[in-house]
């Protein structure tokens, strides 16, 4: 049987986690775990000229090893040029008014793009950025439909990923109570 | 390196061997075939059957270049050494071939020759070869066949030629070396042999293969001195000081380009051969990696320098002495090379095969593969100029063998079985996991030893 694959919009903070031996809730053992799977149950990672930049910048020695592996596989790296970005205008200033949220949400809005021009799933720890998305989704109904995954939020996370990676209706952005 | 101009119109391509196929060999059981390209790389586990499935060719270079007829199969010779014929059989349940063996060889030029041999006279003997050349039907030859068995393959052309001679003679099929031929036999003239098969061309690209075998041997005081031509019988190591010798006598560009070679390795800054008798030569090498202001003679034996230098220098030498379409089979070229120096090893091999040498490297190196993977990406290497062979046994013990190519990233367009970056991400993943894991339980089992200083 064929397994679905999923392209996921993956935050550098999991690649910085995931080279963590020590921290709270284990959060290393479950990104590496989660890496894995990833690479495991074929699903693919998303990666633009901001991903890149994120990456090499934050990722840990392990998460480089896996995002090497993953790039010498035909196909399990996806990158998004313009073209498919270009489909996916969020203008936000116009929206959020508090200037700090605006940053935060700036800093991150390349995942929420990639993921609203793919299968609509981000995977990162970043808690505050998550807040002020799930904020602006009251306003901002497009991204309310954004999945966004943190692994300390899902018992195992490489379960979730073995079962094709389905949506989770409260995961999505519209879903949380800000 | 140079980045490739696809404008470049492609040169006229040297006769180079395309493609392998064994059955029956060791561990080999069923017919396992390898294309072979500019840069063929062979992986797997240890004995996997990656130096099997080469030893067949290296058993038919052998039995080419014995001074003396040694029969089909030279057992024991320089390259593979067996002291008994069942020691090359296969033992797999599923082989269909437990007598034997058959070895096929693809040149470019669309010729194949396929040979089987059967154990016999605690040796081989030919049981049959199948030839065929580009746009031709396929010619099973045996021995023996009559005369009129034979005559169905010769050529109308040579059928005439012959006809007009008026000779009283018949036609045979004969045994030269490893292979099976067509001849006339001429009473009272002997035989004239026809080139009516494509084994002249196959042999003679088999019998010039490069082999550079696992272990190099130690660094001597000296060498013999050997003859230099494009054919290098037995092992080259044995020719490397030779070759530096001649190359530095004619004063050849090819000892500044293995020079150059040594130092983006980081081996040495100079090499230099010096006769110490009408029969001896030594091999001189630069202390240093790089050459420093009034250091021309701060040279050293070669026994005298790192393993690195001796292990590295006879593939480099055999990578610059190939000629466009030779073979150069290079066991574990990575051996006793730093890192840096296995990375910057995949241009030099990438130099040759560009070149048109055919590189045949083993290797358990994962920094050399994506160091290939890598000249890919840069477009320093074609990617259909590489070719990637993994090697693993089944559960009866048979060797499998999966093929893949790398696209224009450098990324396997196949499922590449197993990678050895694999291995490193696990190690890596099982050895944070461990400290993490005794972080969690705390500080009541674990004992901290605190660094000197402290």
């Amino acid at each position: 049987m064929t397994r679905p694959s999923k392209r996921l919009a993956i935050d550098a903070t999991i690649a910085q986690a995931a080279g963590a031996n020590g921290s709270p809730e284990q959060i290393g053992v479950k990104c590496r775990d989660l890496l894995v799977a990833v690479r495991q149950v074929c699903h693919r990672m998303l990666m633009t000229d901001d991903f890149r930049r994120e990456w090499d910048a934050h990722q840990s020695n392990f998460s480089a090893k896996w995002r090497t592996l993953m790039q010498r596989e035909q196909g399990k790296v996806v990158w998004l040029g313009a073209e498919h970005l270009g489909r996916v205008s969020l203008d936000l200033a116009p929206i959020v008014a508090v200037p700090s949220e605006l940053a935060i949400m700036n800093k991150d809005l390349h995942l929420v793009r990639a993921a609203l021009a793919t299968d609509g799933i981000v995977i990162s720890l970043d808690d505050e950025a998550r807040r002020c998305f799930a904020r602006t989704a009251v306003r901002l109904h497009a991204i309310g439909a954004v999945m966004w995954l943190d692994p300390r939020m899902m018992k195992d996370p490489g379960d979730w990923l073995r079962k094709g990676a389905p949506v989770v209706d409260g995961l999505l952005l519209r879903s949380f109570q800000p | 390196m140079p980045r490739i101009d696809s404008n470049t119109s492609p040169r006229k391509e040297a006769l180079a061997i395309t493609c392998i196929e064994v059955e029956g060999y060791k561990s080999i059981a069923t017919k396992q075939s390898l294309e072979i390209r500019p840069l063929t790389i062979l992986a797997g586990a240890n004995s996997s059957g990656k130096s099997s499935v080469m030893q067949p060719i290296l058993l038919l270079k052998q039995t080419l270049a014995e001074g003396s007829d040694p029969g089909a199969i030279l057992l024991d010779g320089p390259n593979v050494k067996f002291t008994s014929a069942k020691q090359l059989l296969c033992r797999c349940k599923s082989s269909v071939c437990k007598n034997g063996f058959s070895v096929g060889v693809g040149i470019s030029s669309g010729a194949k020759v396929v040979t089987q041999y059967v154990n016999a006279d605690a040796g081989f003997r030919i049981e049959r070869m199948i030839h065929a050349t580009a746009g031709k039907p396929e010619t099973v030859l045996r021995e023996p066949m009559t005369d009129e068995e034979v005559r169905a393959h010769v050529p109308s052309e040579y059928m005439k030629m012959f006809s007009k001679a008026d000779l009283d003679s018949q036609w045979r099929v004969v045994r030269t070396r490893c292979f099976l031929d067509i001849a006339m036999v001429v009473d009272d003239a002997g035989i004239i042999r026809m080139s009516v098969t494509p084994i002249a061309e196959v042999a003679s690209l088999i019998e010039r293969i490069i082999h550079l075998p696992g272990l190099r041997g130690n660094p001597e005081p000296t060498y013999p001195v050997r003859a230099v031509s494009g054919t290098f019988p037995g092992l080259f190591q044995d020719y490397v000081a030779s070759v530096i010798d001649k190359w530095q006598a004619k004063k050849s560009t090819l000892l500044s380009a293995l020079k150059a070679d040594l130092k983006t390795l980081g081996l040495t800054w100079t090499v230099e051969a010096r006769h110490v008798s009408d029969t001896r030569v030594e091999l001189r090498v630069g202390r240093l990696a790089r050459a420093v202001a009034g250091g021309a003679h701060d040279v050293v034996s070669i026994g005298d320098a790192g393993l690195g230098v001796s292990q590295a220098l006879p593939v480099l030498v055999a990578l610059h002495a190939a000629r466009p379409g030779q073979m150069v089979y290079i066991e574990q070229p990575e051996i006793h090379l730093h890192p840096k120096a296995q990375v910057a090893l995949a241009g030099v091999l990438a130099k040759a095969a560009m070149r048109g040498v055919r590189v045949v490297a083993e290797t358990h190196s994962a920094l050399l593969l994506l160091a290939i993977q890598t000249l890919v990406a840069t477009r320093e290497l074609r990617p259909e100029q590489v070719k990637l062979h993994w090697f693993e046994r089944d559960p009866d013990g048979c060797t499998q063998v999966s093929s893949a190519d790398l696209d224009d990233f450098g990324s396997f367009t196949q499922k590449w079985p197993e990678d050895f970056g694999e291995a490193e991400l696990a190690i890596q993943q099982k050895y944070l996991d461990a400290v993490a894991a005794r972080h969690e339980k705390g500080s009541g089992d674990d004992t901290t030893v605190e660094a000197p200083g402290h």
